[in-house]
């Protein structure tokens, strides 16, 4: 006989009040672990994506919306940019360095990104196999394409204009896999690389030929042998890192009154974002934290109620020899045995979820959230756990403490 | 073994007129077993609790194995209790919660003895319960319930028995055998026998009887 065999054979002596409170108890956790685990790796994602991207400069329209298309890659293009405005601006004295990305084609609803190498150093990309992309129509995928797709170095397939599966097709050009990335963890791994004069030519209308000008005199500064003069090429976005912290103030305006172009932050629209999520998950919490509540007065009305129909055992424990700390312990302990089995199934609940989010979300969406990391709150959450056990046992195991042994045995 | 002397309790009560309870003085050797008689309300309980320690006497000569227990500590008397004096009251009182076997090593586990299994089995075989070790207290029957509990106020090889109307709600044949087994039980662990009752079946089983 143990204080811990004790208290399971008391837990067992009512299977569903027990599996009721750990049941209800669980699934607060579970959902508070949910948030946790959503809310940290939304962030870290976040950051990751949009680290050494100061602005993003593209079509006038919604600033999130720029945010979103370009550097998550999950919402659509607010429209077009020309090539000269945004070579122009990559000249700018406040601009350290510039990325273009021409978007709007897919395959198998992965986006085809064009754009330079650059963009694949900015989250440090490296080759799995193959060879970076280096003539036009080439590609380099990231791994959950591959994986999703079964694309192998070599093949080749066509394009479909538009981020979703039933874009039409464009049969007329085939893009060729050079290389296949190393998992980044960030968009990289989602996405098809190739150069932005490839998008170009994929669009171009067969019947009315179009030769993309090699024009060594005025070359563009973003896309070199591309004729920086030539008014009809268009991107999507340019991904700006600033010079100097001067920018911050001065670029954003600039580019929103005398462009034709809009910059937005990524750091000022996430933000802005988490503001619109963050409503939404505090009334989660709130829930969250109602059922929890909830499930410590239940938990309470329990052991509270048993010790009525325990007061024989608890008298007679003391008869053999039980101090009153020994009763107290005992119910308390009971109370906190109770909440962390409440505790540890609700994070295992929380994580379970999370897994099963993260397989049957469609690949394309997979934004890489796992189930297998475990956070810093989850700790808090064990010993809150803890605390609520120890609190709704304590007037019942003050009580137990306080038995009257001899009212109880002689009592009729 | 047990002497007692100038014993009295005091009832802690609202009421104005709370008289205390002057118990008899008597001493008893070892082995030697005692018949405590007294009608309903006389304070036999009282004074078995006082003896046992779940009361305390606020004067008095109380004194068990040359230890006089109304000067331990509360903690120190529990455990004296718990390891020397075993209990049988008139109800089982067993613990719903746990098998036969379980309620028996619990008595040791909670004076903090040596739990010993080959003793659990021991002392379930002398009472003829070998085959319901890991049963439900709630599958057996109102005899065997009883003997489970004798069993389970000899577990600890006390040196005194205190027993609380023991035979009262039994039926002749049944009284004789639950006395018996309690005599049996009591020679074989070395036991003092001290019985509260007003059973008057009782009487002519004990050479030693105190009136209350």
């Amino acid at each position: 006989m143990t204080t811990r065999l004790l208290i399971w054979n008391y837990l067992k002596e009512k299977p569903l009040q027990t599996l009721l409170n750990i049941f209800l108890l669980s699934l607060g956790i579970s959902v508070i672990t949910l948030i946790i685990l959503f809310n940290n790796q939304l962030q870290e994602k976040i950051i990751s994506n949009a680290r050494g991207i100061d602005l993003v400069v593209g079509a006038k329209g919604s600033p999130l919306q720029l945010i979103l298309c370009n550097i998550f890659h999950i919402d659509f293009p607010t429209g077009n940019i020309k090539l000269i405005e945004a070579d122009r601006l990559a000249k700018h004295r406040l601009v350290k360095s510039a990325i273009p990305l021409a978007l709007g084609d897919s395959y198998n609803s992965f986006r085809i990104v064009g754009t330079n190498k650059s963009y694949a150093n900015l989250y440090q990309a490296t080759l799995n196999s193959g060879a970076w992309w280096s003539k036009d129509l080439e590609v380099t995928v990231g791994v959950n394409v591959a994986k999703s797709t079964n694309l192998k170095i070599g093949d080749s397939f066509t394009s479909s204009h538009g981020l979703t599966k039933d874009g039409h097709a464009h049969e007329e050009k085939k893009y060729i896999i050079t290389g296949i990335l190393n998992p980044s963890g960030s968009v990289l791994d989602n996405l098809l690389l190739t150069n932005v004069k490839s998008i170009w030519l994929v669009h171009e209308e067969s019947n009315t030929p179009q030769p993309i000008a090699n024009d060594t005199v005025h070359q563009s500064r973003l896309i070199p042998s591309v004729s920086g003069i030539d008014s009809t090429r268009e991107i999507t976005s340019l991904l700006i890192k600033y010079k100097n912290p001067m920018a911050i103030i001065t670029l954003p305006r600039f580019i929103n009154t005398q462009t034709n172009m809009q910059a937005a932050s990524p750091a000022f629209e996430t933000a802005r974002l988490f503001t619109i999520l963050g409503e939404g998950i505090d009334a989660l919490k709130g829930l969250a934290y109602l059922l929890v509540f909830i499930s410590a007065l239940s938990i309470f009305i329990a052991l509270y109620n048993s010790l009525k129909e325990r007061k024989y055992d608890l008298a007679i424990m003391r008869s053999m020899g039980a101090s009153p700390r020994k009763l107290f312990q005992l119910i308390i302990f009971e109370g906190i045995s109770l909440t962390m089995l409440g505790v540890l199934v609700g994070l295992i609940l929380g994580h379970f979820t999370v897994l099963l989010f993260a397989n049957f979300i469609d690949n394309s969406q997979h934004v890489g959230f796992t189930s297998l990391v475990f956070y810093k709150e989850e700790v808090f959450i064990l010993l809150g756990g803890l605390v609520v056990g120890f609190l709704c046992s304590l007037l019942p195991a003050i009580q137990a403490y306080r038995t009257d042994i001899h009212k109880v045995l002689a009592g009729n | 073994m047990l002497k007692i002397a100038n014993l009295s309790y005091t009832y802690q009560s609202k009421a104005q007129n709370s008289v205390p309870i002057r118990f008899p003085d008597f001493q008893l050797a070892d082995r030697e077993h005692c018949l405590l008689l007294g009608n309903s309300g006389s304070g036999k309980t009282t004074f078995l609790h006082v003896i046992g320690g779940l009361l305390r006497a606020e004067q008095g000569w109380l004194e068990l194995n040359e230890v006089q227990l109304n000067q331990l500590s509360q903690s120190a008397l529990d455990h004296y209790r718990g390891k020397h004096i075993g209990f049988v009251f008139q109800k089982n009182h067993l613990i719903k919660a746990l098998t036969v076997k379980d309620n028996l090593l619990l008595s040791p586990f909670l004076s903090g003895e040596k739990q010993n299994e080959e003793r659990v089995e021991e002392v379930l075989t002398d009472l003829g319960l070998e085959s319901k070790m890991n049963a439900r207290v709630t599958e057996l029957s109102q005899g065997q319930a009883q003997r489970v509990a004798i069993a389970r106020a000899i577990i600890n090889k006390p040196t005194l028995i205190l027993a609380d109307e023991p035979t009262s709600a039994l039926d002749d044949l049944n009284c004789k055998r639950a006395i018996d087994l309690l005599f049996s039980v009591a020679a074989k662990n070395n036991s003092t026998l001290l019985v509260a009752t007003h059973d008057q079946r009782l009487k002519d089983v004990f050479k030693r009887k105190i009136q209350l």
